[in-house]
């Protein structure tokens, strides 16, 4: 269809990063069931949450960006793709706590963009005294924003070849 | 008219890689390939690199067009020429590689059948997403939904899946959602095809409709006949590069040449490998439509000439062309020799060259292709003439409809079927006629001719014979042997055809005096004592009745009305015909002729007059004339002309007299169109019906159209053109000053005079033209002009076979 008809490009990952939102939401849902059955109250750090989904929502779309694109050129990238995701699941802190990783290796850590967000769920889920690691949240997040406008740039200047190359 | 795409030296370049295999760059293989190439270098420093061949492709090379909203552009060109890279640019959905595109306004483009379309989503549900990728709102489509499906004609399957459809219906699905789309540019590539004919005729109309919307539509076609009859300019491509962009039918006729490359509408052979034997030899065969134009592409209305070249080689022998037609379909559509002239047929040949013409009619082959299987022989033996040249395929041409109206198609936008395509007369029933009529239909009724017996002898009353009609009418009774009786004035202009050719010299008597002198008219009737009547005398100029309208409705209507007091305390008058004007009828300003049976009426004092005369008629002839056995007719007929007219503020006696001062004619108003006729037609219309009226009396008193062929009606600047050219000497330009009204369209139906009376117009307009400055040369020579105008009424006649 890209090839027969005209439309805005960015609309294709855009929409498979908004699909996928909507499945976070229902997690959310769930999230909240637990929070209910658990008997657990949340505090005013809840508040920060919609900056976080922010930064998840910009590390997707930066990184689909990319892979779209190159995948164009590139048809077999989308092998990697499960690869790296795989890869990154073990680097994140999804089955550990950020705390246990040594000071020294920290920063080289928060080079990783999930850091940062899933850091931010925690913090601003949990409460309590869970702490953020400023400067490696920071490193985090301006990682995102940079794979994502670089990822943007990349996509608008390829797309112009897309239908040629499909 | 802004332009609305603009396209400026765009070029659209692909890479062609031939050393690959795969279809696709991976980047296992680009790893690869980088490895092998540095550790090719490492090993084999000094050997040459083979790259993978790229080969450059431009798709399409600098091309540049506008167009402007509204217009319909065509694109044709041969396959692999660039078109759908030129669709897809102009739809965005690649860019160029260098030049620019701009376009104003929504596009809609179909280049492909379906697109968007899920296959397993129902027809329903996919119009709503081919809608929105097409762009139109959740809300337009709503409103559209309907309208969409009825044009589509899938009420029936809106809920099965459209993987289900065929090939029509998805066309069809497709097509009705772009169309509803209400886009300012329609971008269509070439996938009408799939549909069937009714529903190709529905989508021309509908695009037709789009551009009377001021839709810009873009067609992409190899067919020749969807492009003459949707679009209004072509555009061609090839390999890549603008060919032509014109009007369609310049384009039309560049890519047949393009196209059909071996076949011509010419062929010329070298004498020596001339086809042929030692008898006769075929040196060139040509097919033209319009003289020395070249092309193949011809008007479907107009004539084709096939043109045969050739060289008799031996004396004594009857020699015949003949061709026989192929249309594409590689049917034989007709056979023609030359056996059908009648001046040559079985005559034997000297040796030489010859040329002979076959004329094919125009409105009679339908639009298509055509070739020609040229012959010669010779025809000593009906059952097998010996064949001297016999060459299939010598040449072909193209016959086209531009849609302009005047052919068999008419408005008719589809497919239309027929292996010929003539125009035939129909006749849509006889109920117009009276019944009384139709019974003369198998008399049969001659032509007025000088040895027509009938009005040899007879009596006639003429008012109006120092008149221009009046003077011709009273000649042409003379010379069959009439005894004329006139009254009239004395004639209204000083130079006069009355004087000028001696009208009066072979009349029996000419009363000069007023037909409002009611007194006088029917004493110089009851002293004629006439069998036939013609009634002429009138008021005739339009622009004079503006100046004296009073007089002119005493003389027009007060003046007929005593001729017809006269006639009915006569007796022994057995027909009058009385002659009004074509102006009588009511003008709608149609652009069709008009019938007896139409309202009188009349802007003008003249016109009215005729009209209020035309009532008269009637009525005389309802109360007195036909219980007295009195045919009473009236004639109505065009704007005459012919030499001896010297009135004022005609057009053609303004015309000479402007060529003999040397001065420029000032037209009045050039676009007028009227019913020109040279002044014998009518005359000889009346002659034919006084003769009725006087042997088969009422069936024949009612009104009469004589005017000319249709295709004489012709503006007043058409005449003046002709002129011009026939004598250089003629200058004219427009009349800026504000003229008093005169009617825009004139024209008259004769079909009544053509059915029941069997007259037909016989001179042409170009003919009654040249024949009035003949007349007008003879008098200016100081000829006879009495024996030019016997000379020209003789050469009227039919049985001299004249044109």
């Amino acid at each position: 269809m890209i090839s027969k008809v005209y439309f805005p490009r960015l609309v294709v990952p855009a929409s498979a990063v908004i699909v996928s939102f909507v499945d976070f939401l229902i997690s959310g849902v769930i999230l909240v069931g637990l929070m209910v059955w658990y008997g657990f109250a949340p505090n005013l750090r809840m508040l920060a949450l919609p900056i976080f989904i922010f930064v998840a929502f910009a590390a997707a779309m930066g990184a689909g960006l990319w892979i779209a694109a190159l995948n164009v050129k590139y048809r077999d990238f989308r092998i990697v793709v499960p690869f790296v995701v795989q890869f990154g699941l073990y680097i994140s802190p999804v089955g550990f706590s950020s705390n246990i990783v040594p000071e020294q290796w920290r920063l080289l850590y928060s080079l990783n963009p999930m850091v940062g967000v899933i850091d931010g769920f925690r913090w601003a889920i949990l409460g309590g005294d869970t702490r953020l690691y400023w400067p490696g949240f920071l490193l985090s997040v301006s990682l995102v924003l940079v794979i994502l406008i670089t990822g943007i740039i990349y996509f608008r200047t390829t797309e112009k070849t897309f239908a040629d190359v499909i | 008219m802004s332009s609305v795409i603009r396209v400026e030296n765009l070029s659209k370049k692909y890479i062609i890689d031939h050393q690959k295999q795969e279809r696709y760059t991976t980047l296992r293989d680009v790893l690869a390939n980088g490895v092998k190439r540095r550790l090719g270098k490492l090993l084999h420093p000094s050997a040459r690199q083979k790259d993978a061949e790229h080969e450059e492709f431009w798709a399409l090379k600098e091309v540049s067009f506008d167009i402007q909203q509204g217009d319909r552009v065509g694109i044709i060109s041969r396959n692999g020429a660039g078109k759908s890279t030129l669709l897809k640019v102009l739809s965005r959905i690649t860019e160029p590689t260098s030049g620019r595109v701009s376009i104003k306004g929504r596009v809609a483009s179909l280049l492909e059948v379906g697109t968007g379309f899920h296959p397993e989503l129902t027809g329903r549900e996919n119009i709503f997403l081919n809608g929105a990728i097409l762009g139109m709102s959740k809300a337009e489509i709503k409103n559209k939904f309907d309208e969409i499906v009825s044009f589509a004609e899938v009420e029936k399957f809106l809920d099965t899946p459209v993987k289900r459809y065929s090939s029509g219906m998805y066309v069809r699905l497709a097509f009705a959602v772009a169309a509803h789309l209400e886009p300012e540019i329609l971008i269509v590539d070439e996938v009408l095809a799939v549909g069937d004919a009714g529903f190709q005729n529905k989508c021309f109309k509908k695009m037709g409709e789009f551009g009377g919307r001021g839709v810009t539509v873009l067609v992409v076609s190899h067919n020749i006949s969807v492009i003459t009859r949707l679009c209004n300019r072509g555009i061609i491509l090839q390999s890549g590069r603008l060919d032509f962009d014109g009007t369609v039918l310049d384009a039309v006729n560049r890519y047949s040449e393009i196209a059909s490359g071996d076949i011509r509408p010419y062929k010329i052979w070298a004498e020596p490998a001339a086809p042929g034997n030692e008898v006769v030899r075929l040196l060139s065969i040509k097919a033209y439509s319009v003289a020395n134009e070249q092309g193949d592409v011809f008007d479907i209305r107009r004539p084709v000439t096939i043109e045969f070249s050739y060289r008799v080689c031996q004396s004594g022998k009857t020699i015949n062309p003949a061709f026989f037609l192929y249309n594409q379909d590689n049917i034989i559509v007709f056979i023609s020799g030359g056996m059908h002239d009648p001046e040559w047929a079985g005559r034997q040949r000297q040796a030489g060259l010859y040329t002979s013409r076959c004329i094919i009619p125009g409105n009679f082959l339908a639009e298509g292709t055509y070739s020609i299987q040229a012959i010669i022989n010779t025809m000593d033996n009906i059952k097998s003439p010996t064949v001297h040249v016999n060459e299939k395929d010598t040449i072909g041409f193209k016959i086209y409809d531009p849609l302009e109206g005047g052919s068999a198609r008419g408005e008719h936008r589809g497919a239309y079927y027929g292996v010929v395509r003539p125009i035939l007369e129909w006749d849509i029933g006889l109920a117009f006629f009276s019944t009384q009529a139709r019974k003369t239909m198998t008399t049969t009724i001659n032509y007025p001719q000088s040895t027509n017996t009938f009005f040899k002898g007879k009596k006639v009353f003429l008012t109006g014979h120092t008149g221009f009609k009046g003077g011709w009418l009273s000649l042409w009774l003379q010379s069959m042997g009439a005894e004329v009786h006139g009254y009239a004035l004395n004639p209204p202009t000083e130079t006069n055809i009355f004087s000028v050719a001696e009208v009066n010299k072979g009349m029996a008597s000419s009363v000069i005096a007023d037909i409002r002198d009611a007194g006088k008219l029917s004493q110089a009737m009851k002293s004629a004592g006439p069998e036939i009547i013609f009634h002429m005398a009138a008021q005739p100029l339009v622009r004079y009745s503006y100046a004296h309208p009073a007089e002119t409705y005493e003389v027009n209507v007060m003046g007929t009305v005593n001729l017809f007091e006269a006639v009915r305390t006569m007796s022994g008058v057995k027909a009058v015909v009385n002659v009004t004007s074509d102006k009588c009828y009511e003008n709608h300003e149609w652009e069709r002729g008009y019938r007896e049976n139409e309202a009188m009426g009349g802007f003008d004092p003249y016109s009215s007059s005729k009209g209020c005369a035309e009532l008269v008629t009637a009525a005389y002839r309802r109360s007195f004339l036909d219980p007295a056995g009195i045919a009473l007719a009236s004639a109505r007929a065009g704007n005459v002309i012919g030499g001896g007219d010297w009135a004022a503020d005609r057009l053609i006696p303004d015309l000479l007299r402007a060529m003999d001062a040397g001065e420029t004619l000032k037209v009045r108003s050039p676009d007028s169109i009227r019913p020109w006729q040279h002044v014998l037609e009518p005359l000889s219309g009346y002659l034919m019906l006084a003769e009725q009226l006087y042997s088969d009396g009422a069936s024949f008193a009612e009104a009469w159209n004589f005017g000319p062929a249709d295709e004489d009606a012709r503006p007043v600047k058409w005449i003046v053109e002709r002129m011009a050219e026939m004598r250089k000497d003629v200058k004219w330009q427009c009349d800026e000053t504000p003229q008093p009204h005169e009617a825009n369209y004139l024209k008259l139906d004769s079909s009544k005079a053509h059915r029941l009376l069997n007259w037909q117009p016989r001179w042409r307009l170009q003919t009654a033209l040249q024949k009035t400055l003949e007349w007008h040369g003879a008098w200016r020579k100081d000829e006879d002009m009495r024996a030019v105008t016997l000379a020209q009424i003789a050469a009227y006649q039919p049985e001299k076979q004249n044109s």
